[in-house]
């Protein structure tokens, strides 16, 4: 669907993106990882032709954005939210756009409704909140029902129901066959809603890979033990090569073992065990794991 | 499913009409156009005895009834402006040029929305207010009156359009080189009434062979219906063109060549 090549774009002597090479798969939910400043932004304006990259390509259908003959029933697209003008109202803002690309105007009030925003629609945009300009930029992305969805952080400013509603949306297009790209620097909010994800930090790619394996690959895990017999516990995992911490409150921390070799462990010397947790680092350990030494803006006080 | 020019042209006409400030500022040129022009003329038609002979005995009565136009086409030009500027200042142009990664069309479009609502403003308001303008300097007797099928009448007022029209598409082209609004406005102004005030304290040779080609000159030999001196109407609107297209292949260089419009 969406073939990125190399890409590479330059801003004098900064590299905003260093030779990007990804395929967008149709069915899924992408999410485009990454800290501010990382070269998502960049990148996607590449892949619509709004920025000419230094070098490399993105084709689409192995055309560049450019020649497609109606692009918007190809890629949808959220930019930037705010980015319209305030004195339209929803329906006249979506009216131009489907003029413009192409659209069946009866189009217009269907994507309102997807949105949830009928009944804001004839309200000039200036009296939105950034959640429903959110809205308003999902529903400019689904007006030519295209197979190829790309969203620039469309969770930001989302309220809950917002963001539970934006994840079931996402899914079900998915579900669709659509390829869907969904930026976010928010990594717990991917962990549910991504099946895929791409991290790039400082403009290069570090991870292109299902989200469970990233999860797993980018943070080990730990093991929570608690044993009456902590001390002597400790002692035979460390024997088995396991890296052991003491919590203060009595309980151990184990990298390196998982549990039920911990269990077989304990079994095997005799010692009780109280409780035996395997603890997941999580997405956001796994992408401060990954993006480390790779991000642009880091606060040197108050960093754990 | 192709998209063609007439769908973008038709979301631009869309994108102009929808935005309120549009017709704010096109109801506001029509008061200055056409009321300065209705105030002059009546004016005049009550004080037309105390005028210099020499300006009785060569009364320009289509130019008493348009002199509001030519205040009107600053607002015109300001339009020009408007019709691209915010599209800069809200970002707004990374989403029409989304929607529509053919640049030189979107340029084509704008332009053609943009000329062609000058042109009919300019128009209307010309016929607007030489109907009441004569109607009111017929009033005194003394005066000749002028009417529509008059010679170079009707040229005056499609000249008018053209005017409007050409300044409109000067300032919108200005607009998208500078991507600001204040100083387009401002270069267009310039562009409008530099030459005229300028060239008073230049030589005479320069006025006749070099401003009068300047924009607002040469669109006068067009929109006049009492010619002034000079290259004539078809040479005049020629020179005209050839500003217009100037400034809008600057703009289509601008646009074209750089990231994010």
């Amino acid at each position: 669907m969406i073939s990125v090549r190399d890409l590479t774009k330059r801003y004098g002597r900064t590299t905003a993106v260093a030779g990007l090479t990804f395929d967008l798969r149709p069915g899924v939910v992408t999410g485009f990882l990454g800290p501010n400043g990382a070269g998502k932004s960049t990148t996607m304006r590449m892949i619509l032709g709004l920025d000419a990259p230094t070098s490399g390509s993105v084709t689409i259908h192995g055309k560049p954005y450019r020649d497609l003959p109606a692009p918007i029933h190809e890629v949808g697209a959220l930019l930037d939210a705010k980015a319209v003008h305030g004195a339209r109202t929803a329906r006249t803002h979506l009216r131009w756009i489907a003029r413009a690309g192409g659209v069946p105007r009866t189009r217009v009030d269907e994507v309102l409704d997807i949105v949830g925003l009928t009944s804001v629609a004839n309200a000039r945009i200036a009296t939105f909140s950034l959640g429903m300009h959110q809205r308003l930029g999902i529903a400019t992305a689904l007006l030519g029902d295209p197979p190829v969805l790309l969203l620039d952080e469309p969770v930001n400013g989302l309220d809950p129901e917002g963001v539970h509603w934006l994840r079931t949306l996402l899914r079900d297009l998915a579900a669709e066959g659509r390829a869907v790209l969904v930026s976010s620097h928010l990594m717990n909010e991917m962990a549910e809603t991504a099946e895929h994800v791409l991290v790039i930090g400082r403009g290069e790619l570090i991870a292109d890979l299902p989200i469970d394996e990233f999860t797993q690959r980018g943070a080990r895990g730990h093991v929570r033990v608690v044993a009456p017999r902590l001390a002597e516990l400790s002692t035979v995992l460390k024997h088995a090569g396991g890296a052991v911490t003491r919590r203060p409150e009595g309980a151990l921390e184990v990298i390196g073992l998982d549990a039920a070799r911990i269990g077989d462990l304990a079994l095997e010397y005799r010692i009780g065990l109280h409780e035996l947790t395997p603890v997941h680092a999580g997405l956001e350990a796994a992408f401060l794991e990954l993006t480390r030494g790779s991000v642009q803006y880091r606060a040197h006080r108050g960093e754990r | 499913m192709t998209v063609r020019l007439s769908d973008t042209v038709a979301a631009e006409w869309t994108k102009l009409r929808s935005v309120r400030t549009t017709w704010t500022v096109a109801i506001a040129a029509m008061v200055v156009s056409v009321g300065l022009s209705v105030l002059f003329c009546l004016v005049t038609a009550q004080d037309y005895a105390n005028l210099p002979a020499e300006q009785r005995l060569d009364f320009d009565a289509a130019g008493t009834s348009l002199v509001g136009l030519n205040l009107g086409l600053v607002l015109v030009a300001i339009l020009g402006v408007l019709a691209v500027s915010t599209e800069y200042t809200t970002d707004m142009m990374r989403l029409t040029l989304a929607i529509t990664p053919r640049r030189g069309r979107v340029l084509l479009s704008k332009a053609l929305v943009v000329g062609l609502f000058a042109f009919v403003l300019g128009a209307v308001f010309a016929v607007a207010a030489f109907s009441i303008g004569q109607a009111l300097l017929g009033t005194n007797p003394d005066i000749h009156a002028l009417a529509l099928g008059d010679p170079g009448v009707l040229r005056g007022m499609f000249g008018w359009g053209a005017e409007m029209a050409a300044f409109a598409l000067i300032a919108f082209s200005g607009a998208v080189i500078t991507r600001s609004s204040v100083g387009s406005v401002v270069l267009t102004i310039a562009l409008i009434f530099a030459p005229a005030i300028v060239g008073a304290f230049l030589p005479a040779w320069v006025r006749t062979d070099i401003l009068t080609y300047f924009p607002a000159s040469a669109a006068e030999q067009l929109s006049a219906a009492h010619a002034p001196d000079g290259p004539g109407p078809v040479i005049g609107g020629t020179v005209l063109l050839g500003w217009v297209a100037l400034a809008l292949v600057l703009a289509r260089t601008r646009l074209i060549g750089r990231d994010s419009g």
